[in-house]
C-alpha cells in the first residue's frame, strides 16, 4: 500500500498527478495502456499506484441489494416467469389451479421493508373497500400473504400487454392516439375517485395496455398497504419521479395526487420521460419543497421523442404547444389547489383538445400566478377575464365567510351536524390519511343530503350551500348539475328566493366555462326574478352585481350596470348583509370603475373595501391585492411618489401570508421597481430587482408571462447608464418571450424597444436602429391606452435619436 | 427539540465559514433521525436491509422545514444533509454490529444509494475510516462520495451542486472508488470494527 498523503510537501501535487494519470489511463484502451503510462510518467511507483487504483476501481462491485432465489411456489401459486422488477419488487407470472382450470395472475414479491406486520389486516380491509371498485379499465387486487421465508407478497389480476410507454412507443402512436389512451387511464381514476379511493403511485409502468388497446391500471390500493403504521416515518412508497409534492413532503395526499400523477403519465407519454428526469429523492423533495415546477413539454422534446411518434421535432414542438402544455402544467403545479379540481375536468380539457374546442386550462393561465406583464399590457383586456379573476379571488374569502356563517343559528346546528357526519364518511377509519379534497366531500355530502334533511326547504338551503361551496372550489360540473336541481325543485315548491340563488351561480359558472349567451339569459332572468317582494335583500343583491358585472364584462357595457352595482353596495352596506356578499359587491363596483377609467373613485371604493376588510389576518392577501390595485391606480393617473409606499404596503402583505416567493410578492417588484425608474430612483429598482432575481429565475423563470421582471430590470440599467447590463436583460427578455407569445405581443415591442435603447447607450447606433425599427413598427398596431401611447411616444423618441427615418 | 431557529441560524453560521457550529448542528438534528432509522430497520426483525430513501425523506423533510431557511447555499445544505446520512447510516451499522457475534455488516457504496445489510460477511467495510482519510487529503472527493453514495443524489445534481459536469463527477467518483476500494482492501479484515 502506497500513502497518497503523507506529511510531505509534494503531496498535493502528488495527488493531483495520480488522478491526471489514473483519468487517462481510463480513457485509454487497455492494449494501450502500458504504453501511454510509461510515456506519462517517469515514476515506477506512481506508475504503480495508479495501476492498483484503476483496477480496485474496476473491481468494485456493482452492488445490488441481495435478493434471495425467487421460490417457485408461493401458497397456492406457481411462478411462470418473471415479469417486471421496481422499487419495491419483483413480478411474476403465476399460475393456480382451481376447479380443474389454471388461472394466471400477476404475483408481486414485494421487498420485506416495503411493509409492516399489520399488511395482512390492511389487506383485508381494503379488499372490501375496493370490492367496490368494478371498472373495465381497473385491475383486480386477488390475494396478499408472507411466503414461507416471510417475505410479503400481493396477487392480481393478470393483464398481457406491455407498459403505457413502451405500448405507444412500440406502436408509434401519434399524439391523439397517445390522448386517447390517457382518457382510459383517467376514466379509471376517475371512477376510483368516486368511490373515495386514491391510487397515489400513477406512473406509466402501472398502465398495462393489452393488445387490443384496452388500457388496466394496476396496483389499485397497493399505496395504502405499503403505508406505514409507524407514524414516525413518511416513506415515499411512490416512485420518486412521478411522486406528487405532498407525498414528497409527508403532506396529507388527496385525489389532487393522483391528478399530478396523471399529469406525469400524460408529460411521460407525449414526450417519453418523467418530468423530473435525474432527479434523486433528496432533489425531488427539495424541489417539492421550493414549489419548482417542471420543465416545460415543449422544452422536454427531443428528436427521438418526435421520431417515435412520427413527426418532425418541430412539428411536435408546434402541437404540445398552447393546450396540451397548459392541460400538463395544470396538472402538474405543485399545490394541490393549483391543479384541476376534478379527473373528470382534466379529461374533459383533453376532450376538448381532441375536439378542437378552446381548452379551460389555458384560458385560466392569466389568472394562475397573475401575469400582470403581459395583462397590464394586452391591447384591450378583456373585461369577462376581469370578471373571473375577481370572482376566483374572492373564492377563499367567501368560503371563510361561509364557514362563519354556519356557525350561527339553527340552519347552521343542522349544516354543521350534516358537515360532520359528512367528514366521517369520507374518512372510514381504515386509513389515517385524509382521503378526500373539498370536491370530494362536497360531491359525497350532497348525495347523502337528502338521507339526512327531510324539510324541503332546508334541503334546498344546504344544497345551495354544498353547491356554492363546489363552485368555489372549482368543481363546475357538479356544481352546475346541483344548481338546476335547486333550480327545478324551487320553481316546484314556488321558491324565488332559492331560484335567484341557485340561477345566479349557474350563470356564473357558464361565464366560467365560456357560454356567455347561457351566461347571460340565466343572469338576466335571475336579475329580473329578484326584483319581487319575496326575494331577500342578500339575494337581490348577488343577482344585481352578478348580473352587471357579466353585463359590463362580456361586451355589453352599459352605465345602468354602473348604476346597479352602486345601488348593491349601498344597499348591502345600509341592510348590513353578510360580510362576503357586501366585499363581493364593493369588489366588483371597483373593478368595474378602474376598467371604465374612473380612476379615482375606483381608488375610493377600494380604500373603502380595505377598512371593510378590517385587519383580519385571514384576509391579508386579499388586502395586499387591493394594495397593488391601488398603487397601480396611482401609477397610472401618474402620482408616483404616493404610489410607492401602497407598492411596498402590497409586497409586503404579499411576502407576510404566502412568502417571499409567492406569486404575488415576485409579480409586485418590477412595477414597484418601475415606479422607482420613473421616480429617478433607477439604482434602487436595479438592486431591489436583481435581489429578488434568484428566487425569481427558480419560480418564474421560464414564464414568458412574468417576462416583465427582466424587461424592468433593462430598464433600470438604462436609467443608471449601465448599458451592457441593460443589453443582457433586454436580451434575456426577448429570448424568454420569442416562440412564446403571439409574434405581435406588445411586449415583445418593448423588449424591443429597451435592447434599443441599450445598444444606443452603447453607442452601437446602426444595430440600436434595426431594433428601433422593429419597437416601433410593434408598438404602433392598435394603441388604445395611456400605457401604449407612452411606449409609442418612446419608441419615436429613440427613433429619431438613433436617425431612423419618420414612418 | 430545538427550536427551528437555533437549526437555521447554526446551519446560517456553518454555511458562512464557522466550522465550529457544524458539532452542534449534528447534536440538535441528529437524535430524532437516528431514532427514524431505528424505527426503519425494527420493522419486525423482517427486514435485513436499511433502506435509507425513508431516512433521506424524512431528513430532508425535517430540514426544509425550517420555514426560514433560504436556499443561497444550495451546496452547503445538500454536503450537511449527505454527511447526516453518512453518520447516521454508519453509526448504525456499528450498533448492529456490536449485537452480532458471527459476521458483521456490509456498507456496500452503490450507484443508487449506500445501504447496510446485515449479510454475515468477513470483509466488514470500515467505510467510514477510509472516508475519513480521504477527506483529510481531498476533502472535496469525500464530499461527493457523501453526496452521491449517501443521499443518493444522482450525478447530475452533484454536478448542478458542485458547479461542474456531469462527466467531471463520474471521473471523480470512479477515482474515490477505486481509492476507497483499495483502501479497504488493504486493510485487515479483522480490525475492521475499529475506528
Amino acid at each position: 500500500m502506497t500513502d497518497d498523503a503523507g506529511p510531505a510537501g509534494g503531496d498535493a501535487q502528488r495527488w493531483a498527478e495520480l488522478q491526471r494519470l489514473f483519468h487517462l489511463l481510463d480513457a485509454t484502451l487497455p492494449p494501450d495502456r502500458d504504453r501511454v503510462l510509461l510515456d506519462a510518467c517517469p515514476d515506477a511507483t506512481l506508475r504503480a499506484r495508479v495501476v492498483e487504483l484503476l483496477l480496485a476501481a474496476d473491481d468494485a462491485p456493482e452492488l445490488a441489494a441481495p435478493t434471495e432465489p425467487a421460490p417457485t411456489i408461493i401458497g397456492p401459486y406457481r411462478l411462470v416467469r418473471q415479469i417486471g422488477a421496481g422499487g419495491i419488487g419483483t413480478v411474476y407470472l403465476a399460475e393456480r389451479f382451481a376447479d380443474g382450470a389454471v388461472i394466471r395472475a400477476a404475483l408481486k414479491l414485494l421487498a420485506p421493508y416495503a411493509v409492516d406486520s399489520s399488511f395482512l389486516d390492511r389487506f383485508h380491509r381494503e379488499q372490501q373497500n375496493l370490492a367496490a371498485l368494478d371498472h373495465p379499465n381497473v385491475t383486480r387486487l386477488l390475494d396478499a400473504g408472507w411466503t414461507d421465508a416471510g417475505q410479503p407478497y400481493l396477487v392480481m389480476e393478470f393483464v398481457d400487454g406491455r407498459h403505457a410507454d413502451a405500448y405507444c412507443d412500440a406502436e408509434g402512436l401519434g399524439v391523439e392516439a397517445r390522448l386517447r389512451l390517457f382518457l382510459q387511464v383517467c376514466a379509471a381514476v376517475a371512477d376510483a375517485h368516486r368511490h373515495l379511493i386514491v391510487h397515489l403511485d400513477l406512473k406509466p409502468s402501472n398502465v398495462i395496455v393489452a393488445a387490443n388497446g384496452v388500457a388496466k391500471l394496476l396496483d389499485f390500493g397497493t399505496s395504502k398497504l405499503l403505508q406505514m403504521q409507524d407514524s414516525e416515518t413518511a416513506t415515499v412508497t411512490a416512485t420518486p419521479a412521478y411522486a406528487s409534492p405532498e407525498q414528497l413532503l409527508g403532506r396529507p395526499v388527496s385525489t389532487a395526487s393522483d391528478i399530478y400523477g396523471l399529469g406525469a403519465i400524460l408529460f411521460a407519454l407525449l414526450v417519453g420521460r418523467a418530468p423530473f428526469p435525474n432527479s434523486s429523492l433528496a432533489g425531488r423533495v427539495e424541489a417539492a419543497f421550493r414549489e419548482v415546477e417542471p420543465d416545460g413539454l415543449v422544452a422536454a422534446v427531443t428528436p427521438e421523442a418526435a421520431a417515435a411518434r412520427g413527426l418532425s421535432e418541430s412539428r411536435l414542438r408546434q402541437l404540445l404547444r398552447g393546450d396540451l402544455a397548459a392541460i400538463v402544467a395544470t396538472c402538474l403545479r405543485p399545490r394541490p389547489r393549483d391543479r384541476y379540481a376534478t379527473v373528470e375536468a382534466l379529461a374533459a380539457d383533453v376532450q376538448r383538445y381532441l375536439g378542437s374546442e378552446p381548452v379551460l386550462a389555458r384560458r385560466q393561465t392569466p389568472f394562475y400566478r397573475a401575469g400582470k406583464f403581459l395583462r397590464r399590457h394586452r391591447l384591450a383586456i378583456s373585461l369577462a377575464s376581469v370578471a373571473t379573476l375577481t370572482l376566483a379571488s374572492l373564492a377563499g374569502y367567501a368560503w371563510l365567510q361561509q364557514q362563519a356563517a354556519l356557525r350561527e343559528g339553527t340552519r347552521a346546528v343542522r349544516m354543521q351536524t350534516f358537515l360532520y357526519s359528512l367528514f366521517k364518511m369520507a374518512n372510514p377509519n381504515y386509513t389515517g390519511t385524509p382521503v378526500a379534497t373539498v370536491p370530494e366531500f362536497l360531491r359525497a355530502g350532497m348525495s347523502r343530503l337528502p338521507a339526512l334533511i327531510h324539510e324541503p326547504a332546508d334541503l334546498r338551503q344546504a344544497e345551495l350551500g354544498l353547491a356554492e361551496s363546489m363552485y368555489e372550489s372549482g368543481d363546475d360540473a357538479d356544481a352546475r348539475a346541483a344548481f338546476a336541481r335547486v333550480i327545478a325543485d324551487a320553481d316546484r315548491a314556488g321558491s324565488a328566493a332559492d331560484k335567484v340563488e341557485a340561477q345566479v351561480y349557474a350563470g356564473a359558472i357558464e361565464a366560467r366555462q365560456g357560454h356567455a349567451d347561457a351566461a347571460r339569459t340565466l343572469l338576466a332572468d335571475a336579475y329580473a326574478l329578484g326584483r319581487s317582494r319575496a326575494v331577500p335583500a342578500r339575494v337581490r343583491v348577488l343577482s344585481e352585481i352578478f348580473y352587471a358585472n357579466n353585463e359590463d364584462g362580456s361586451g355589453y357595457p352599459a352605465d345602468s350596470n354602473l348604476a346597479l352595482l352602486r345601488h348593491a353596495v349601498d344597499e348591502s352596506r345600509q341592510l348590513n348583509l353578510p360580510a362576503s356578499e357586501t366585499a363581493l359587491a364593493m369588489n366588483y363596483l371597483a373593478t368595474d370603475l378602474d376598467q371604465r377609467g374612473l380612476k379615482q373613485e375606483a381608488k375610493a371604493q377600494f380604500e373603502q373595501l380595505l377598512a371593510f376588510y378590517g385587519s383580519d389576518p385571514l384576509t391579508l392577501c386579499e388586502r395586499s391585492d387591493i394594495y397593488s390595485w391601488l398603487a397601480w391606480i396611482d401609477d397610472a393617473e401618474g402620482e408616483i411618489a404616493a404610489s410607492l409606499p401602497v407598492f411596498r404596503r402590497a409586497y409586503d402583505g404579499y411576502v407576510a401570508c404566502a412568502g417571499p416567493e409567492s406569486a404575488g410578492a415576485l409579480d409586485q417588484l418590477p412595477y414597484w421597481a418601475d415606479a422607482l425608474i420613473k421616480s429617478g430612483r433607477g439604482a434602487e429598482a436595479v438592486d431591489m430587482l436583481e435581489r429578488a432575481l434568484p428566487a425569481w429565475r427558480r419560480v418564474n423563470g421560464r414564464n414568458p408571462e412574468s417576462a416583465g421582471m427582466l424587461y424592468f430590470l433593462a430598464r433600470g440599467h438604462i436609467a443608471t447608464g449601465s448599458y451592457v447590463a441593460a443589453e443582457r436583460y433586454a436580451n434575456e427578455a426577448l429570448a424568454l418571450l420569442t416562440g412564446n407569445v403571439a409574434p405581435e405581443h406588445r411586449s415583445l415591442g418593448m423588449a424591443q424597444l429597451a435592447l434599443g435603447e441599450a445598444l444606443a447607450g452603447e453607442g452601437r447606433i446602426a444595430e440600436a436602429r434595426e431594433h428601433s425599427r422593429i419597437a416601433l413598427r410593434a408598438l404602433a398596431v392598435g394603441v388604445h391606452s395611456a400605457y401604449g401611447r407612452a411606449m409609442l411616444a418612446e419608441a419615436r423618441d429613440l427613433a429619431q435619436r438613433v436617425g431612423l427615418p419618420p414612418e | 427539540m430545538k427550536s427551528a431557529g437555533e437549526i437555521t441560524e447554526l446551519l446560517r453560521q456553518w454555511t458562512v465559514g464557522e466550522p465550529d457550529s457544524l458539532d452542534p448542528l449534528f447534536k440538535l438534528v441528529y437524535p430524532r433521525l437516528r431514532q427514524i432509522a431505528s424505527a426503519l430497520f425494527r420493522r419486525e426483525d423482517r427486514s435485513s436491509i436499511l433502506q435509507p430513501t425513508g431516512v433521506v425523506n424524512e431528513l430532508f423533510i425535517k430540514l426544509l422545514r425550517q420555514h426560514s431557511l433560504q436556499f443561497e447555499n444550495r451546496e452547503h445544505f445538500f454536503s450537511f444533509a449527505a454527511s447526516l446520512m453518512r453518520r447516521i447510516l454508519i453509526d448504525h451499522a456499528r450498533a448492529e454490529g456490536r449485537d452480532k457475534r458471527d459476521g458483521g455488516l456490509r456498507i456496500p457504496l452503490t450507484d443508487e444509494m449506500a445501504w447496510i445489510a446485515t449479510i454475515p460477511s468477513p470483509d466488514l467495510l470500515d467505510i467510514d475510516r477510509a472516508l475519513k482519510e480521504l477527506q483529510s487529503i481531498d476533502p472535496r472527493k469525500s464530499r461527493l462520495v457523501e453526496l452521491r453514495f449517501f443521499l443518493g443524489t444522482t450525478s447530475e445534481e452533484a454536478a448542478e451542486l458542485l458547479q461542474t459536469s456531469k462527466a467531471t463527477v463520474d471521473r471523480e467518483l470512479k477515482f474515490a472508488r477505486g481509492w476507497l476500494s483499495d483502501r479497504l482492501r488493504a486493510r485487515d479484515p479483522g480490525a475492521g470494527a475499529a475506528t
